[in-house]
């Protein structure tokens, strides 16, 4: 009798365990889907502004953008090296100014 | 060298300046803070090559003289000693021994020659000046402390810009994810731009008084900077390099205006903060709505947390997100009843500036989810 509760007490630990763990997992990819979700909508929005541009600019813009969201920064204080804690206002400013 | 002095005024001094003493620097002068008793005073200083104190304190001189004495034990052994004189005195066999002494406690101490003691930074005639009242000067101080990098990857962040435009005095500070700007009419005539060290910046808040009517003397010109207030010296070298054009990246278009009470908003994200430091990145959502601003802060392990702000909000209706600490720390010393928040963009920088006033303002990166 006592083995039984046992196992079921190690049962339900371990569901407890994997509960909490997929909680978080699901919260992580909430998360994810947002920031997906906001960044089409950026994307989407800048469509249009981008129509009447020189494509010489655009692949220019292109690259730093690309770069920058590589995880490098593009501004002139740090170009090149690694954005290890977020955003930077700098790189920021100059993607938008371009 | 032979003299006496008042205690607390003494060991006051001696507080004061052996903030500046290079505790881990090999050489052992730099430990010690240089007395020279001339006239009717003293003067105190200490210095660890990048920037260095000075203190003026009245004294009985007896006999002129100067030496260097080990800043940590001379401070500690005065500070504990009994209200009165305490008298310094170099013994006549042995120049590097001194004899200090308040009433029967006697206490004697070996220290270094004056001529192995370093210059302090000092700047010379070329130099612009200017004078700011010192309660002026710690509130900008304050205000803009906050954004100093601490990163010293970046050098010229790790300081405050400090320049003048159109007689104005100007202090930037920036960290890469947030600026701070702080400016005042202080009838500057000549021109500088400096990078003052984060250090010394803390140094002066520490140091300046809350009092309009006493003033400080800044010296500065291309590579050192001196503070003169009352009988105390605060001198520096500055970062060198070019400061990064600031300016360039303050927004001037916005999407959404909101402006709040700043105690209101204070408290609101103060209590955020409690949740948000539990989860990644100190984070809280504002939710800009019809009439209120809404806080929201989740950590998946404790909870979540709901508020909201009363607000006046024009522009479009947004989300975003931010480091709470950043948005603390520059509502913190803004010292106005309210505060206008002009968004740009849920991933572009967010303007905290007080309401109607051009003098203060804060630029704060939002966090964008990974």
């Amino acid at each position: 009798m006592d083995d039984h509760i046992k196992k079921l007490e190690d049962s339900l630990e371990e569901f407890y365990v994997t509960l909490k763990h997929l909680t978080k997992e699901c919260v992580s990819l909430q998360n994810e889907l947002e920031r997906l979700r906001r960044e089409n909508k950026w994307l989407r929005e800048q469509l249009p502004a981008r129509k009447g541009e020189e494509i010489v600019v655009k692949e220019g813009q292109d690259a730093l953008a690309r770069l920058y969201y590589e995880g490098f920064h593009v501004c002139h204080l740090q170009y090149g090296n690694l954005r290890s804690e977020g955003d930077c206002l700098f790189c920021i400013s100059l993607l938008k100014k371009q | 060298m032979n003299f006496s002095c008042d205690k607390e005024v003494f060991s006051a001094a001696l507080s004061m300046v052996q903030r500046a003493v290079a505790l881990k620097s090999p050489l052992p002068a730099l430990k010690g803070i240089l007395i020279s008793a001339q006239q009717d005073k003293i003067e105190l200083k200490a210095t660890d090559l990048e920037f260095g104190n000075r203190c003026l304190v009245k004294a009985n001189v007896v006999d002129p003289g100067e030496i260097v004495l080990p800043a940590k034990l001379l401070t500690e052994f005065v500070r504990r000693l009994p209200a009165g004189q305490v008298e310094l005195k170099t013994d006549e066999q042995q120049g590097m021994k001194v004899h200090i002494t308040s009433g029967k406690i006697k206490f004697d101490i070996t220290g270094f020659a004056a001529d192995e003691f370093p210059r302090l930074p000092e700047t010379g005639e070329d130099a612009a000046e200017f004078s700011v009242s010192e309660s002026l000067l710690r509130e900008m101080l304050m205000q803009t402390e906050v954004a100093i990098a601490r990163d010293e990857t970046r050098r010229v962040l790790t300081g405050l810009l400090m320049e003048n435009e159109d007689e104005k005095l100007k202090l930037v500070s920036t960290d890469g994810h947030r600026l701070a700007f702080r400016q005042a009419n202080a009838g500057i005539k000549d021109d500088f731009k400096a990078i003052v060290p984060g250090k010394v910046v803390q140094e002066l808040i520490k140091t300046l008084r809350d009092q309009k009517d006493e003033k400080v003397n800044v010296a500065v010109n291309k590579t050192d900077i001196v503070f003169e207030m009352g009988g105390l010296v605060i001198s520096s070298r500055l970062v060198e390099g070019k400061y990064p054009p600031y300016q360039q990246i303050i927004p001037t278009e916005f999407k959404s205006t909101v402006t709040l009470e700043t105690k209101e908003l204070s408290s609101a994200l103060d209590r955020a903060e409690v949740i948000a430091r539990e989860g990644a990145n100190n984070l809280v959502k504002l939710s800009l709505g019809q009439g209120e601003m809404a806080i929201n802060s989740v950590s998946p392990d404790i909870g979540v947390l709901e508020d909201s702000v009363d607000a006046e909000i024009s522009g479009e209706e947004m989300e975003i997100r931010f480091n709470v600490r950043l948005l603390l720390d520059c509502l913190k010393n803004m010292g106005a009843e309210h505060v206008k928040m002009d968004f740009t963009g849920p991933y572009s920088p967010c303007l905290v500036t007080p309401l109607n006033d051009h003098n203060c303002l804060h630029l704060v990166l939002p966090v964008r989810l990974q």
